[in-house]
C-alpha cells in the first residue's frame, strides 16, 4: 500500500516538474500614455479574468465593415482609453483574439488606433469558469 | 571565297541589329520626350535637349517616390456613403446621446442603451464617426465610462 502511494506521489511530482514554462507576471492592464496623447494599452485576457482585480477591463471589437474599436480601464479605474478606425488590416489581427491571448493596441493622438498586436503562448493561462 | 562567307553572315545579321536597335531607341526617346512636353507648356525655357528645368524636377520627383518605395500616384480618398433619411435619423440621435454625455463628462449605462438602440441603424461611415468622437472624447478625459460594458 505505501508503495503504491511513494508511486502515486512521484508520479505527480514528476508531473509538476515538467508542466512547462509559465507566465509569471500579474497579468494586469498597463496603459502608457503620451504627452501628446497618444499611447498604449496591453493586458493578458485569461490572466485578468482569472485573477483578484475587479475594475480593469480591455478589449478590441470590429464590425462587418471594419469599424474596429478598441478599449481598456487600469486598476486605478481613473484611465479609461479608447481608440477607433476603419481598417480590414487591422480587423484581421482582432479576429485572432482568443481567451488567453495577450493584447495590446496602441493609439495616436488624434484617437486612431494605428496598431494592434495580439499574442499567443503557451505561457499564457486560459479563462476559467 | 569560302572563308569570307563565313564571316560575312554574322557581320551583316550584327550591323542590321545595330541598326534596327539604334532605330527604335531613337523612336522611344521621341516618345519620351514627348510625354514630358504637354501641350501648354511650349513658352518653359528648355534645355538643349528639349528638357524644361520643370521636366528634370518632375523626373527626380518620380524616380526619389519609386526608391522610397511611395506610390507615384495616391490613391484616390474612398466616396463617403451618402446616408438615406432612415441612416441621418439615426445619425442625429447617436450624436444627441454623445454631445449629452460629454456635457455630464459621463457615459453611463443608459448611454449605452441608447447607442445600442440607434448605432445597427448608421451607415459604416456614420459609425466610424461615432466611434471616433466616442474615443477622442475618452482619450482626452471629456467622457469617462461608468460601466464596463462595451459601448457600442
Amino acid at each position: 500500500m505505501n508503495k503504491v502511494i511513494l508511486t502515486c506521489l512521484a508520479l505527480c511530482a514528476g508531473g509538476l516538474a515538467f508542466g512547462g514554462s509559465r507566465f509569471t507576471g500579474n497579468g494586469n492592464v498597463v496603459i502608457a500614455r503620451s504627452a501628446d496623447g497618444s499611447g498604449t494599452a496591453s493586458g493578458f485576457l485569461g490572466m485578468i479574468y482569472n485573477g483578484p482585480a475587479m475594475k480593469q477591463w480591455i478589449g478590441c471589437q470590429r464590425s462587418e465593415s471594419d469599424n474596429v474599436f478598441c478599449h481598456a480601464l487600469d486598476e486605478t479605474g481613473t484611465t479609461p482609453v479608447a481608440c477607433s478606425v476603419k481598417s480590414a488590416f487591422l480587423a484581421k489581427s482582432i479576429s485572432s483574439i482568443s481567451p488567453d491571448a495577450r493584447l495590446t493596441f496602441m493609439w495616436n493622438a488624434q484617437g486612431t488606433c494605428i496598431r494592434i498586436q495580439v499574442t499567443h503562448s503557451s505561457e499564457y493561462q486560459d479563462k476559467q469558469g | 571565297m569560302r572563308h569570307w562567307r563565313h564571316w560575312m553572315l554574322p557581320a551583316a545579321t550584327g550591323i542590321a541589329g545595330l541598326a534596327a536597335g539604334w532605330h527604335l531607341g531613337s523612336g522611344r526617346e521621341e516618345v519620351q520626350l514627348a510625354a514630358l512636353h504637354p501641350a501648354g507648356q511650349a513658352n518653359t525655357p528648355s534645355t538643349a535637349d528639349g528638357l524644361t528645368p520643370d521636366d528634370v524636377r518632375r523626373v527626380i520627383r518620380e524616380e526619389l517616390a519609386r526608391r522610397d518605395g511611395s506610390p507615384e500616384i495616391p490613391a484616390p480618398p474612398a466616396p463617403a456613403t451618402i446616408p438615406n433619411a432612415k441612416e441621418a435619423a439615426a445619425a442625429s440621435q447617436a450624436q444627441s446621446v454623445i454631445e449629452a454625455a460629454i456635457s455630464r463628462r459621463a457615459w453611463t449605462e443608459a448611454d449605452a442603451d441608447a447607442m445600442r438602440d440607434v448605432f445597427p441603424a448608421m451607415n459604416p461611415d456614420q459609425q466610424g464617426e461615432v466611434l471616433r468622437q466616442y474615443s477622442q472624447a475618452v482619450n482626452q478625459g471629456r467622457l469617462i465610462p461608468q460601466t464596463d460594458r462595451v459601448p457600442f
